[in-house]
């Protein structure tokens, strides 16, 4: 079943396309890869499809619903939630209630019934940071709940983010490079992870430049460049399409390789 | 005559005009908590005071009643006037808020007779007021704004206006309809300030337009600037002190208006975060916890 569909897509930067005319599709239950040098417009995809940026022309569909003129709130009210390439959690506050404001969606008390403290608010609250508490048992964070999120490594950062865009129940996850920063072991087990969420029924579309994480993880993998989609299929097939080989390389290399 | 009667035959008004200063400076922390440079709140002010005061003037109502559909009045405005500025962002939004405070200023002075009825005084303003606030009132109704205050940050409204105020953005890509939560925080504004109003006016039992002239506006922001607006206890020390300080130096004559700015200009450049910093308040809790 496809569960995100971009169909045509393109977004100018004054003169310049960032995405062109990009089409293609993530199916539900699967990790779609997003690859391409550096520049490519990968970011400004998912820019385009968290709603914090609108394509010039063309149509991304969620779960068969349109989305490109969505607000952000709304387009991860449907169940798409994403993480950022430079981390942006809320400094200040603990990595537990970073995961805890990721849950907004999760609860509906209202400000009154949280100023008069009434017991469906009090319930709630328990609840609610019961979850987060799993949440982040599950990302390996357990011993950091306490600690401000800028006190922490940045490897424990990017999981901080992970945990605290999965407390939205998200059926569509948006990683951008989700694995910049951590070490082998650290990137193993993200990977690892992944997979398991995979099982679950998370569908994910993934930018990373790590190919052995891609290949460890992905489905299938879309590669852009300067804008373009330039390949898409398998891991293994993307990696000999001499046109990717390229676009990574540069031409002359890829004519002696 | 005890030591307590005595000063407050000297003090007790100075210490009225701080609980109500405290109020506006909860006023504005509301707003600028959420990242929201609003000036209105001198406006909200006003509203609230003119209101509540021709009320208990015209109407006769009782005092609460005056002084709930005052702050009820700045609260609805505020929100009339938060739909369309708060798409606005920064020095754009603190330079509409500020014009709408003129707005109301220059209302109140052109507006003195209204068929035939003195209904705000104009430029006059309005005296006659009678003197309804209470010390008792004052920290009745502070106490219970401490304690919302303290029920806000726990709740998920008051997360979500953390992190907008953090990142404005990431908040909206976690489901945080970003502008209904400014709205929300710049009517919870209005309602204070329009609060703070009906008091004032019923303390000094009088209104007059340049009470609430871009000074005001300017004054209630040092408020939450010298305290800070990390914790909701910042714009309550910041009032404090800024209402004592100008009587504290009273002895220097005409001297204090600059000892007074220099004492704020020092704070901001070497506590820029405001004389409370919640780090503090957790780090203090932290070694009680320790031992």
């Amino acid at each position: 079943m496809t569960m995100l569909t971009l169909n045509r897509v393109t977004r100018y930067f004054g003169g310049l396309a960032a995405v062109n005319d990009v089409s293609f599709e993530a199916e539900a239950n699967q990790i779609t890869g997003l690859i391409g040098p550096n520049g490519a417009g990968k970011t400004t995809l998912l820019n385009l499809i968290s709603g914090l940026d609108q394509p010039a022309s063309g149509e991304i569909r969620f779960m068969d619903r349109a989305i490109q003129k969505l607000p952000p709130h709304k387009i991860n009210q449907l169940g798409i939630a994403r993480t950022y390439q430079n981390i942006r959690l809320f400094a200040e506050m603990s990595a537990l209630d970073n995961i805890i404001v990721g849950m907004h969606t999760q609860g509906k008390a209202g400000l009154l019934s949280a100023a008069l403290s009434l017991p469906g608010y009090r319930a709630e609250e328990k609840r609610l940071r019961e979850q987060a508490l799993q949440l982040a048992e599950r990302l390996g964070l357990g011993s950091f709940c306490n600690t401000p999120a800028d006190a922490l490594s940045y490897g424990d950062q990017r999981r901080v983010e992970i945990a605290r865009a999965l407390a939205a129940h998200p059926k569509l996850l948006l990683l951008d490079e989700p694995t910049a920063g951590m070490n082998a072991a650290e990137t193993a087990r993200l990977g690892e992870l992944i997979l398991s969420l995979r099982d679950e029924g998370l569908a994910a579309l993934v930018i990373e430049h790590d190919m052995s994480f891609i290949a460890q993880v992905c489905d299938h993998v879309v590669v852009l460049n300067f804008g373009e989609v330039i390949a898409r299929g398998t891991v293994d097939a993307v990696k000999s399409d001499p046109t990717v080989v390229a676009a990574y390389l540069g031409e002359e290399e890829a004519a002696d390789a | 005559m005890n030591i307590f009667s005595e000063f407050w035959a000297t003090y007790g008004s100075v210490v009225q005009f701080a609980l109500i200063n405290m109020l506006l400076g909860i006023s504005i922390y509301f707003t600028l908590y959420t990242g929201l440079l609003s000036l209105a709140n001198a406006g909200f002010m006003g509203i609230g005071a003119y209101v509540s005061a021709a009320l208990t003037i015209h109407a006769g109502t009782p005092f609460p009643v005056s002084l709930l559909v005052g702050a009820l009045s700045a609260a609805l405005i505020g929100w009339l006037l938060g739909l369309p500025v708060l798409r606005l962002r920064d020095v754009y939004l603190a330079i509409a808020t500020l014009g709408f405070g003129e707005i109301v200023r220059i209302t109140a002075v052109n507006f003195d007779k209204f068929s035939g009825l003195t209904l705000l005084g104009g430029a006059q303003g309005l005296d006659g007021i009678p003197k309804l606030t209470t010390p008792v009132s004052l920290l009745f109704v502070l106490f219970i704004l401490c304690i919302f205050l303290v029920q806000l940050h726990r709740s998920r409204a008051g997360r979500a206006l953390a992190a907008i105020r953090r990142d404005e953005s990431v908040a909206a890509t976690m489901g945080i309809d970003v502008y209904q939560y400014k709205l929300l925080a710049f009517v919870l504004g209005a309602f204070v300030a329009g609060l703070a109003g009906g008091f004032s006016a019923h303390l000094t039992r009088f209104v007059g337009p340049n009470d609430f002239s871009f000074s005001a506006a300017v004054n209630i922001l040092a408020f939450a600037v010298l305290g800070g607006t990390l914790h909701w206890s910042g714009a309550l020390v910041g009032a404090a002190i800024l209402t004592i300080l100008p009587e504290a130096l009273r002895f220097m004559k005409e001297y204090r208006g600059i000892v007074n700015g220099v004492i704020l200009v020092l704070v901001i450049i070497y506590l820029p975060h405001g004389l409370v910093n919640p780090k503090w308040i957790r780090g203090i809790f932290r070694r009680k916890e320790a031992r």
